[in-house]
């Protein structure tokens, strides 16, 4: 009840045109007078509330969960007024785990919508709508502020907010070929001098490539000279609205009209590359079976390129996967697709008992500096410890390997920029990274998302046809003057124009009401 | 769930018990019986309410499949959405495929499974050999590797740059190294084996069991009646057998819309060019509903599956005890 | 009485037997080479019998001190003692009763367990049960209870051993000699049946000692209950997936670059083996037990 007249007073001052100020938070961001008087609620009460927070890592829960979780709540108990609980799960069982815990009742109040799917998280219900009551306007303003006002809409759906986007690099960087740098010294290609001032990327151009790549088959004959890989598809220069590949823009800049992949000259261009590749000796014969990635293959010596999308930071990560040294080329663009924003937003439990706790720790998550450095770094002086110039790093004796808590998630994470910066990482990778961000061709349909539930019957079936026919295209197995009527026709039967119109249908809904055209 | 389950079972299943178990005795015989046979309730008590606890009470559950699921009304009280749950699994030209190769292979495994499972057994039980400890293990082996380690073993036979077969038989011959992996004229063999490699050593257990639990006097009079070894086999075994040979083929038949999810989707290596080949209701399922993740539509699918064996069963059932009423298995 | 026949038949037998125990064992032997091979070796040249190199790295890492593959060990067999134990008891005890045929409601008893074979609630609802209305969640008892305690496949195959092996004329006996049914039960019927039970506990056994489905659902935050088939199928499924996604984000390769690779992945499943390997032997005497206790004179 007393929350309910809370937000009644609150939303009248905000139509009042009041802006409710004077009260400053632990990290110093102003917090409206509602937000403050709801922790001191809270804290006095005696009854401090539990939130559970869910998200995924790379190999789930790890050993020092509850030590940091202990952490976590003696700081937000005092700032916050309430206690944390973790729940961290390895990728691979994050989607059916969080599927079963939301649709199963289960307390989790703030969790991220990664491989559980945002679209479909919201259609189940199991989304909070953030403005109810003006629920982020009022403890969430820092949210708001964080982001410009585009980004944040683009993670609505059907107009209304159920989730906020995270500080990362929303901007691709296609077609970036990583090439391990012992074989162009091999072949001799001198590669230091064509780098342009102060930048980790050779711009260059596919011709380029292609040359040094039939330089590297003849130098190491028994060498994979390519390695592609699965999501080597988006590397493509396209738009994939709806987060799938059945009708995509293919001007996402300028045109909101749906085309088939498969037919556009994107698609075609990249096949018969890859077909030339292949009939070249370039690619592996096991490439489609072996499900070794093409990273790990280049560590081990069997391959000696592979293509990868590229950002600020992305030669230091390459280097440390592939524990070797690497030369990054660039050759395509820089695409913000329209999906990139609200790929994994976080959201609220809409079943959650405290909506209001819930929306002050997420918004914590992204103004305070010390929250997100547990979140992400963990504690300090026993997960990570200063160093002289301002970075951290591991603490003596601790490693990626036995590290307690080191999740390799902050991009998953709601604010890794007000966090600490891990050595190797120059200072400045977030302002990069921001710029990065904003340079990048913008696709027009930028916040749609689709609600394929009407058109799941063909969304099945496409998929088993993509699963069947696409990859043996676009790893050059098959030859494209071929395998590329062939897929439309089976992508066809299985309903893709159909499935294409409803997505149509809903894009022009969607651009009416955000008024674009 | 707990309040609706026991009521409604309780009448569905006496119903049905009544009706599929014919004459009742005379009540004061019955009451009689009941007390004398009270320990022996007692101890099917714990048994009976595992089998409440683990499936009878999840099993309302089934109606999400009929369904459009929505959290905050919960199970029962969302809305009802026909069989429009149920069209994905049909509405598809790879219907008939992912159908027509669950039955097939289910079939072909059922009938080599038990050919070889119960030949094994024969020849294991009559061996005298040192060895037969060590065969007996050996074969059991393969059932206790998952399927991903399998599929690790198969590639390594079957991988077309370094695997065994293309290296170290093909080569040596002269033959062209095969792409396995993307010709889909072998997989029905390669499957089949594989399943049966798998299988043996367990199935063969249970065949090896009873066969030992069998009057050895029914072998001495017979071998003193002059009768040869495939005279023994023929006539004691394998009659003695088919109880239970019957009632293996009976709980396989009401599995028979399910396969064996590891051996279709990561031995094939999950590879696009095999799936008219590989693709099961299983596996058409698990690809087409990952991103997906809607629950009543999978719920939907293991509906389908669970009745169409269910009512498999019952008629072979119903068959089984005309021709032999003991083997029937209720 | 050794005929010609009799000992071509033992030579045709041993020889089937043979090829056919050996082309179960050769995998494992390539499964147990590949552990001990060199993991570049292994990626560069596929699986062989004779590696390049050899290399105790996976197993280092397996049971090097930050890792719980030991716990991971000692939770497996503590599982699956526990569950054996518990399993065999109730569904033993079951079939006992169900065999009776002057047991009033046996045909509906019988169905009620046949029917549960053929119908299952679905993941959602058994989650759900487990989870809200029992509270099992993140528990030992997740473990130990939810689809493996008893199967009424193992009820059935327990119960045809009853009414075909155990002639009811020695339970009698017993009675007349003044045992309860439960005494005739655990002192005749059960001793007579030793090749079932040894059976039964054998697929019992291995059920959850390969069993990870359970882990990877219930088991979200008590990393300390992981036995070592969830251990290793959780690093595989997590290696499956990133691959898939490796490409899309850079961050999924630096995830995958901190998880162990293929050597480490033979190593776990050989470690993962090796106490049935070492254990069924011993189960094998009871088969053997079997043959001379199995006869009853008509």
């Amino acid at each position: 009840m007393k929350r309910k007249l809370l937000a009644v007073i609150m939303s009248c001052a905000v139509l009042a045109g009041v802006m409710p100020t004077g009260v400053f938070a632990a990290d110093g961001t102003a917090v409206s007078e509602e937000a403050a008087a709801a922790i001191e609620e809270r804290k006095e009460s005696g009854e401090i509330p539990t939130l559970v927070v869910a998200f995924m890592n790379w190999s789930g829960s790890p050993k020092g969960l509850e030590r940091v979780e202990e952490k976590m709540s003696e700081y937000t108990e005092e700032t916050l007024g309430v206690r944390v609980k973790l729940e961290i799960m390895d990728s691979a069982s994050y989607g059916q785990e969080m599927t079963l815990m939301l649709a199963s009742g289960e307390q989790v109040d703030v969790f991220n919508t990664v491989y559980v799917g945002y679209t479909s998280s919201v259609n189940k219900g199991y989304c909070l709508d953030f403005e109810e009551d003006d629920l982020i306007q009022t403890y969430g303003a820092g949210i708001l502020d964080t982001f410009p006002e585009d980004l944040i809409d683009a993670c609505r759906v059907d107009g209304i907010l159920y989730g906020a986007p995270q500080q990362r690099d929303m901007c691709v960087g296609l077609r970036g070929f990583v090439i391990g740098a012992e074989y162009l010294d091999g072949i001799g290609f001198d590669y230091a001098s064509m780098y342009e001032d102060g930048e980790e990327f050779i711009y260059t151009d596919m011709d380029t490539i292609e040359d040094i790549f039939a330089q590297l088959h003849e130098k190491y004959p028994d060498k994979t000279v390519y390695g592609p890989q699965a999501n080597d598809l988006s590397d493509i220069f396209y738009d994939n609205v709806g987060l799938d590949n059945y009708g995509v823009l293919t001007d996402p800049e300028n045109s909101l009209e749906l085309e088939s992949l498969w037919t556009s000259d994107a698609f075609r261009e990249h096949c018969e590359r890859m077909y030339k590749w292949n009939q070249a000796g370039y690619i592996s014969k096991d490439a489609l079976t072996d499900d070794t990635i093409p990273s790990a293959q280049l560590k081990a010596g069997t391959t000696m390129a592979y293509m990868s999308i590229v950002r600020p930071g992305s030669a230091v990560a390459e280097k440390a996967t592939t524990g070797r040294d690497v030369v990054i080329f660039k050759t395509g663009e820089d695409l913000m697709r329209s999906s990139s924003v609200s790929k994994y937003p976080w959201s609220i439990n809409s079943m959650t008992e405290e909506p209001v706790a819930s929306m002050q720790l997420l918004n914590a998550l992204y103004t305070d500096p010390t929250l997100s450095n547990l979140i992400c770094w963990g504690e300090e002086g026993v997960d990570y410890v200063r160093t002289e110039d301002g970075h951290i790093t591991f603490p003596e004796g601790v490693d990626a390997n036995n590290a307690e808590y080191y999740n390799g998630v902050n991009w998953l994470l709601p604010n890794q920029f007000i966090a600490d910066i891990w050595e190797g990482d120059s200072f400045d990778v977030w302002e990069r990274t921001e710029a990065f961000n904003n340079s990048g061709i913008r696709s027009k349909a930028l916040g749609f998302t689709f609600d394929n539930s009407p058109v799941a019957n063909e969304y099945t079936a496409l998929t088993n046809v993509f699963n069947e026919y696409v990859y043996q295209l676009t790893y050059g197995f098959v030859d494209p003057a071929e395998g590329i009527p062939e897929l439309e026709e089976k992508m066809e039967a299985a309903g893709q124009s159909v499935y294409m119109q409803a997505k149509q249908e809903a894009l022009d809904a969607w651009a009416e009401t955000a008024g674009i055209e | 769930m707990v309040k609706k389950t026991i009521p409604s079972f309780f009448t569905l299943f006496y119903t049905i018990g009544i009706l599929y178990g014919g004459k009742t005795v005379s009540k004061k015989k019955t009451g009689k019986m009941i007390k004398k046979c009270l320990p022996l309730y007692f101890m099917a008590l714990p048994g009976i309410l595992y089998l409440i606890i683990n499936n009878y009470m999840p099993l309302p559950g089934l109606v999400l499949a009929f369904k459009k699921y929505n959290v905050r009304k919960g199970i029962f009280g969302s809305d009802w959405a026909g069989f429009s749950n149920f069209k994905y699994l049909f509405a598809t030209k790879d219907a008939f495929v992912i159908t027509r190769n669950t039955l097939l292979y289910n079939i072909a495994f059922i009938v080599i499974n038990v050919i070889m499972a119960v030949s094994v057994a024969i020849i294991l039980s009559e061996l005298t050999s040192k060895f037969k400890k060590f065969y007996q293990s050996a074969i059991l082996l393969p059932h206790l590797i998952s399927a991903v380690i399998i599929s690790y073993l198969v590639f390594a036979f079957l991988s077309t740059e370094n695997g065994f077969i293309n290296n170290s038989i093909l080569e040596p011959l002269g033959i062209e190294p095969i792409s396995w992996y993307t010709e889909k004229k072998y997989w029905p063999f390669i499957l089949v084996f594989v399943n049966a490699w798998k299988r043996i050593g367990y199935d063969c257990i249970i065949y090896l069991s009873t066969i030992l639990g069998f009057d050895k006097g029914y072998y001495e009079a017979a071998s003193i009646d002059g009768a040869t070894k495939w005279q023994q086999i023929t006539k004691i075994t394998l009659p003695m057998l088919r109880p239970t040979i019957i009632m293996m083929v009976l709980m396989s038949v009401g599995r028979i819309f399910y396969s064996d999810f590891g051996l279709f989707y990561q031995v094939p290596q999950n590879s696009g060019a095999l799936y008219s080949v590989t693709n099961t209701i299983d596996t058409y399922v698990y690809r087409g509903l990952l991103e997906l993740g809607d629950i009543s539509m999978s719920a939907a699918a293991g509906f389908y599956q669970s009745v169409v064996g269910f009512i498999l069963v019952l008629s072979a059932n119903l068959i089984v005890k005309k021709v032999d009423k003991e083997s029937a298995l209720f | 009485m050794k005929t010609k026949e009799d000992r071509k038949f033992q030579i045709l037998g041993n020889v089937i037997m043979m090829i056919m125990a050996l082309m179960a064992v050769i995998p494992m032997v390539l499964l147990v080479i590949s552990s001990l091979t060199d993991n570049d070796i292994l990626i560069r040249n596929g699986y062989s019998f004779i590696p390049e190199k050899w290399s105790l790295d996976a197993y280092s890492y397996i049971f090097s001190a930050s890792n719980s593959a030991i716990h991971a060990y000692g939770i497996s067999i503590a599982l699956t003692v526990t569950g054996t134990i518990l399993a065999l008891t109730i569904t033993t005890m079951l079939a006992y009763a169900l065999s009776k045929p002057y047991l009033p409601g046996k045909k509906i008893l019988t169905f009620l367990v046949v029917f549960s074979m053929l119908f299952n609630g679905g993941l959602v609802p058994t989650y759900m049960n487990y989870t809200n209305t029992f509270g099992l969640k993140n528990s030992f008892l997740a473990l130990l209870i939810p689809n493996l305690m008893m199967n009424a496949f193992n009820v059935l195959l327990m119960k045809s051993y009853f009414v075909t092996s155990v002639p009811e004329e020695i339970l009698e006996a017993a009675k007349i000699d003044g045992a309860t049914e439960f005494q005739t039960f655990y002192k005749v019927a059960l001793p007579l049946s030793k090749p079932i039970v040894a059976t039964i506990g054998l697929f019992v056994g291995i059920a959850y000692w390969n069993d990870w489905q359970n882990g990877y659902i219930y088991l979200t935050r008590r990393t300390d209950l992981y036995s070592i088939q969830n251990l290793l199928n959780r690093m595989i499924q997590n290696i499956q997936f990133l691959t898939q996604s490796a490409g899309s984000s850079p961050e999924a390769n630096i995830g995958l670059s901190m998880i162990p690779t293929v050597s480490v992945r033979m190593a776990m499943a050989v470690v993962g083996i090796l106490p049935i390997i070492i254990i069924y032997p011993f189960i094998q005497n009871s088969f053997v037990k079997g043959i001379t206790l199995g006869g009853v004179k008509g």
